[in-house]
């Protein structure tokens, strides 16, 4: 994988279109390249998915809903070569469809401590949210439980030092939270 | 100017001074005798005011400035001294010079002084030669001790008939002078060198972390009672459930030990529970917090404050500091196993109950983390060390300057004096023994035992060195009572013996005189010892 080739603008969109700039002597000289596509974690879980898209060198490529046989999920990709697949530059992320909300409760429990409850439609995993103290550590949450009409994980949280709840940062375009 | 010299000049510039001369005093020699002009110009200007300094052409330049200063004093007129400085070219005959004042009116008195090793023969009409020492320095004191005699009225001592010579030898202990020595070495050792069983703490108070600085670093830490705590109810379970269950039918209770409720109590991360992953995530997190904490301290502006030896010596010190860690660490790591291998015994199911019986956990997880602390401290000390080469180059300029003027000042070798520990840390940075020096004050006095000393000490000298060719005499003059310093040996006999108006040592030949020279104001800042001994002219 060669990372030290000149950075190209190659944009995939939540809304399932992309934009392709770059010059034939960018990305070593070549013509064409391979865009490859494929799911890291899909909203209906349905095995995993792959693309792939021959991709001219132009100085101006825009395509509309090309993708639109790919489900609702996050995606990683990059620019490949076409004849070895060889990764030329580092992955991006895209989630193609609505982003899904979060939403989380704090609310005083006890003494120093606060209950705090995060609901989502979607199942989450260990570490798809994270606790972040304001010195930059962080801190994995918990998975998701399921329960009627979604998926919960609550926990107790000392009030001691500032912390905030994020979303892990490859899942950023598919998730946001919202504070209810 | 060399340290020496400034010492001497600043201790002799606030010298005691002396009041009216009784005499004219006049100090001259020959215009162009470069060692005669040089040594009238070492006289502190201090002492400037109690003669006046002429350098003549020819022998009538002379003749018509004495005439003229006794004319200008018409019937005042005081007898008149005059020293003349032989350095290169031999001086004049005097004979004619006194003859052409007559007695009753003016009476002059000339008394010449010579460079040890000048060259010609003595001229006629002087009352006294004297051979001064070949150092400068040392001429001028002898010069200026000869003033002193002669403003105090003391110039006549009880001396042979004129007309013979003398070795001139002169010391002129100061109080002051060995005062600024002595705080010299004290301040130069202290921004040079620390007792070696302090280095350590010294080095660890300047640049170790301090209880403040760990209690800062530690509260801005998450601790594992930060952490999202999800399982309370799943360790309630856990414990309920242990309690029923028996392993593989040994009949044995399964123990819940301290790691099982904190991984169920608090999730996990890394196949480990959270506070022990929190644990390691500091682990390598502290470094870079250590470092930004450190970079709001002003490590440099602490070098400066430090004994050099110190900073010559940083990379032991830092590696004996990380040492000391290391052994602790061992011992944190061996106890932290022990705790998460213990049993788990809550006093109940209920929040607090369940934290309570995590205290121990918690308490070295503290020590733990407070260790790691240190350790991140001390590395990134030796970083910071190791990067600012700056900071040692200036401090090894600043070990050979220093160490150059203690050397010096030691060499000095005032007498015994104790020295202070310690003392304020100064910036180094710009420290030179002469700035140093400049910077110094003194009042000190002789205590009486010190003069004692220094008497006894010229006395035991005197008697040591009896010339073959007639008596040596030995002066001391003192300017405070005589009274003051008498004392009485262990048999209750006098030390000294009193002789008129002056003090004698009760020893072996009694060549040695005190005398007090309370008028001259000369206090007990100076104790001048001179010592005349008849001059074997042959062979020179």
């Amino acid at each position: 994988m060669d990372l030290q080739l000149k950075p190209v603008d190659l944009q995939l969109r939540p809304d399932r279109t992309y934009n392709a700039v770059w010059q034939p002597a960018e990305l070593g000289g070549r013509g064409k390249i391979l865009l490859i596509i494929s799911s890291v974690r899909l909203v209906i879980p349905n095995g995993r998915q792959r693309a792939e898209i021959e991709l001219f060198a132009s100085s101006n490529y825009v395509r509309r809903n090309i993708l639109s046989s790919l489900p609702d999920g996050l995606y990683e990709y990059y620019p490949a070569d076409t004849v070895t697949q060889e990764q030329l530059q580092a992955k991006k992320y895209v989630f193609f469809g609505k982003k899904r909300q979060i939403t989380v409760s704090r609310v005083q429990e006890n003494g120093e401590f606060d209950r705090v409850k995060l609901f989502s439609t979607l199942p989450l995993q260990a570490g798809d949210c994270i606790l972040r103290y304001t010195s930059g550590i962080c801190i994995p949450l918990p998975e998701t439980k399921e329960e009627p009409g979604g998926y919960v994980v609550d926990f107790l949280l000392r009030r001691r030092i500032e912390c905030t709840l994020c979303v892990a940062d490859d899942l950023n375009d598919m998730f946001e939270l919202k504070y209810v | 100017m060399g340290l020496q010299s400034q010492l001497r000049e600043q201790s002799r510039r606030d010298l005691p001074q002396i009041g009216q001369p009784r005499q004219t005093m006049v100090l001259a020699g020959w215009k162009g005798d470069s060692l005669a002009e040089n040594l009238c110009e070492a006289i502190p200007q201090a002492f400037q005011p109690l003669y006046k300094r002429y350098l003549f052409g020819t022998a009538s330049e002379l003749t018509n400035r004495l005439g003229k200063m006794i004319a200008a004093a018409g019937d005042q007129a005081t007898p008149i001294y005059l020293i003349w400085v032989w350095g290169e070219r031999p001086a004049p005959d005097f004979r004619s010079v006194i003859q052409s004042f007559h007695k009753p009116f003016r009476s002059v008195t000339v008394d010449v002084c010579r460079v040890n090793d000048a060259s010609g023969a003595w001229p006629g009409g002087y009352r006294y030669g004297y051979y001064l020492h070949s150092d400068p320095a040392q001429a001028a004191d002898e010069l200026l001790s000869l003033l002193m005699l002669a403003a105090t009225g003391r110039g006549t001592l009880d001396l042979p008939p004129a007309g013979q010579n003398f070795q001139l030898r002169t010391t002129l202990y100061n109080s002051k002078e060995r005062d600024l020595v002595r705080q010299l070495v004290e301040q130069l050792k202290g921004l040079l060198e620390i007792d070696q069983a302090l280095e350590l703490e010294r080095f660890a108070n300047a640049f170790g972390p301090n209880e403040e600085d760990m209690a800062h670093l530690y509260q801005l830490l998450p601790h594992p009672m930060d952490l999202p705590i999800p399982g309370i109810k799943r360790l309630a379970t856990l414990l309920a459930g242990k309690e029923r269950s028996f392993i593989g039918g040994t009949g044995q209770h399964a123990d819940v030990t301290v790691q099982d409720a904190l991984e169920a109590f608090f999730g996990t991360s890394d196949n480990q529970a959270l506070p022990e992953y929190l644990r390691s995530v500091l682990q390598r997190e502290l470094p870079s917090r250590c470092r930004s904490y450190l970079s709001g301290l002003d490590l440099e502006r602490r070098c400066y404050q430090q004994p050099i030896c110190i900073l010559r010596n940083w990379r032991y010190l830092v590696s004996r500091h990380k040492e000391s860690i290391r052994g602790q660490r061992e011992e944190n790591q061996k106890k932290c196993g022990n705790v998460l291998r213990g049993r788990f015994t809550p006093l109940g199911t209920g929040f607090s109950a369940l934290l309570g019986a995590m205290n121990d956990y918690f308490k070295i997880w503290k020590e733990f983390m407070y260790c790691e602390l240190k350790k991140a401290w001390w590395e990134e000390v030796d970083k910071i060390f190791d990067e600012n080469s700056e900071i040692m180059r200036e401090a090894t300029a600043a070990y050979h300057r220093l160490s150059n003027g203690l050397a010096i000042a030691t060499r000095l070798n005032m007498g015994p004096y104790v020295a202070d520990s310690g003392g304020i840390p100064i910036d180094w940075r710009n420290k030179t023994p002469e700035s140093i020096l400049s910077g110094l004050f003194s009042q000190a006095e002789f205590s009486r035992d010190e003069i004692v000393q220094i008497i006894q000490n010229a006395q035991t000298q005197s008697d040591r060195q009896v010339p073959a060719e007639g008596m040596r005499e030995t002066w001391m003059l003192y300017g405070g009572v005589l009274d003051e310093i008498n004392d009485f040996d262990d048999q209750g006999r006098p030390v000294f013996r009193k002789k008129g108006e002056s003090l004698a040592f009760r020893g072996a030949t009694g060549h040695l005189r005190i005398l007090s020279f309370q008028n001259a104001q000369m206090g007990r800042y100076v104790l001048w010892e001179i010592q005349i001994t008849p001059a074997n002219e042959i062979g020179r």
